[in-house]
C-alpha cells in the first residue's frame, strides 16, 4: 500500500501522544513504521494496529535510549565549549571583570551584580521559552532540550539547595575562590546558550534544509 | 532478535559491515539486508537496531544525511573515517572470536589443542 500525507501525519501524532517528543526521533520513526506499512497490503489502520501491538515497547525504549544518547553528546558539546578559546576567554573575562569591579564596589554589591546576571540570563531563557510556546514556533530537537534540561536542574539545585551561593565569605581569603564558582556558574548558562544555538542550528540544517 | 545474547554483542559490528559495504543505509533497510543475508534467520528489532545506529553516531563512528522521500524525512547513515578504520579493527576482533569459538565448540579442528 501507498502511505498518504495524512496517513504520515496520523503515525507521527501517534508517536507524539505516545511520549516521543522529539522531532528528530519521530521523523525517523515515522518513516520506519510507514516503510514497514507500504509492503503489506491490507487496510492502514488495520496494519499500523497490528504494527504497534507487536513493536510500541521497542519504539518507545528506543526512543529513551536516543533521548539519553542525545543528551550525552549534547552535554559533551557542553564542556567541549566551556573548555573552547571562546569559553575560557569568558569564564577570564568575567573573572577579570568581577576584579576589576572590586576596586568600585564593595563585595556585596559585587554579589548583587552576580545575583542580577543570573537573574538575567535565567529571564532570557525562560522568555524565549515561553515566546516560542505561545507562538507555537516551538520545535522540540532531543539535544538542545535535554541539555536546557539538565543545565536548569543544576542551576535549579544550586539556587535552592546551595543557599551559600549568594552569601558573602566570612573569611576574607575566601573571596577569590567565591569569584571563581560564581564566574563559572555563569559562564556554564552563557555556554549553554550558546551550544543550544549551535545544535539547533545543526538540527534546522539537517532536517529542514 | 534471534538467539539475542549472543547476537548482541556483535549487532555493532554487523551494522558497521554492511556500511562498508553499502555505502549509505537507512534503518529498515539495514533490518532486510540482514534478513535477506541470513535467509530469515536473524531479525534485528527495531528496539535493538536504532540505539546501536545512535551510539555509533554518538561515537563519531557514523555520519548522517537525512533527506526527503516520498512524503516523509529519511535517514541515512554512512561510516565516517573513523568508522571505516574502526570498522576494519572490529571485524578483525571478530573474526578472532568467531575462531576461538570454533575451537573451543568444536576442538577436532585445532589438534592444537587436543590432549
Amino acid at each position: 500500500m501507498q502511505v498518504t500525507d495524512n496517513q504520515i501525519k496520523f503515525i507521527d501524532q501517534y508517536l507524539e501522544n505516545s511520549g516521543i517528543k522529539y522531532l528528530d526521533i519521530r521523523y525517523e520513526m515515522t518513516d520506519h513504521v510507514a516503510t514497514v506499512l507500504e509492503e503489506k497490503e491490507g487496510d492502514f489502520y488495520d496494519e499500523f494496529k497490528a504494527y504497534m501491538v507487536l513493536h510500541k515497547k521497542e519504539l518507545l525504549e528506543s526512543n529513551n535510549k536516543f533521548s539519553k544518547i542525545a543528551r550525552n553528546k549534547a552535554i559533551k558539546l557542553l564542556f567541549g565549549n566551556l573548555l573552547s578559546v571562546k569559553g575560557l576567554l569568558i569564564t577570564g573575562s568575567l573573572f577579570g571583570l568581577s576584579l576589576l569591579g572590586l576596586n568600585h564596589m564593595n563585595f556585596e554589591k559585587l554579589v548583587y551584580v552576580f545575583y542580577l546576571t543570573y537573574f538575567v540570563l535565567i529571564l532570557v531563557i525562560s522568555g524565549f521559552n515561553i515566546y516560542h510556546k505561545r507562538t507555537k514556533k516551538e520545535k522540540l530537537w532531543s539535544g538542545t532540550h535535554k541539555l536546557m534540561e539538565v543545565v536548569s536542574f543544576i542551576i535549579n539545585g544550586i539556587m535552592i539547595f546551595g543557599i551559600n551561593t549568594f552569601k558573602v565569605p566570612k573569611e576574607k581569603g575566601d573571596d577569590f575562590y567565591f569569584i571563581i564558582y560564581q564566574c563559572v556558574i555563569v559562564s556554564i548558562v552563557v555556554m549553554t546558550i550558546v551550544t543550544s544555538r549551535q545544535l539547533m542550528k545543526k538540527y534546522k540544517l539537517r532536517y529542514e534544509g | 532478535m534471534k538467539n539475542s545474547q549472543l547476537y548482541k554483542g556483535s549487532l555493532t559490528t554487523i551494522i558497521m559491515k554492511l556500511l562498508e559495504e553499502n555505502g549509505r543505509m537507512y534503518g529498515y533497510e539495514i533490518t532486510q539486508k540482514v534478513k535477506s543475508i541470513t535467509k530469515g534467520e536473524l531479525n534485528i528489532t527495531e528496539g535493538a537496531l536504532y540505539p546501536a545506529l545512535h551510539k555509533l553516531e554518538g561515537e563519531g563512528l557514523l555520519d548522517v544525511e537525512v533527506e526527503k522521500v516520498g512524503n516523509r524525512l529519511r535517514k541515512y547513515y554512512k561510516l565516517t573515517e573513523d568508522g571505516q578504520k574502526e570498522t576494519v579493527n572490529r571485524l578483525a576482533e571478530l573474526e578472532e572470536f568467531i575462531k576461538n569459538m570454533q575451537t573451543l565448540v568444536n576442538p577436532k579442528i585445532n589438534p592444537d589443542l587436543q590432549f
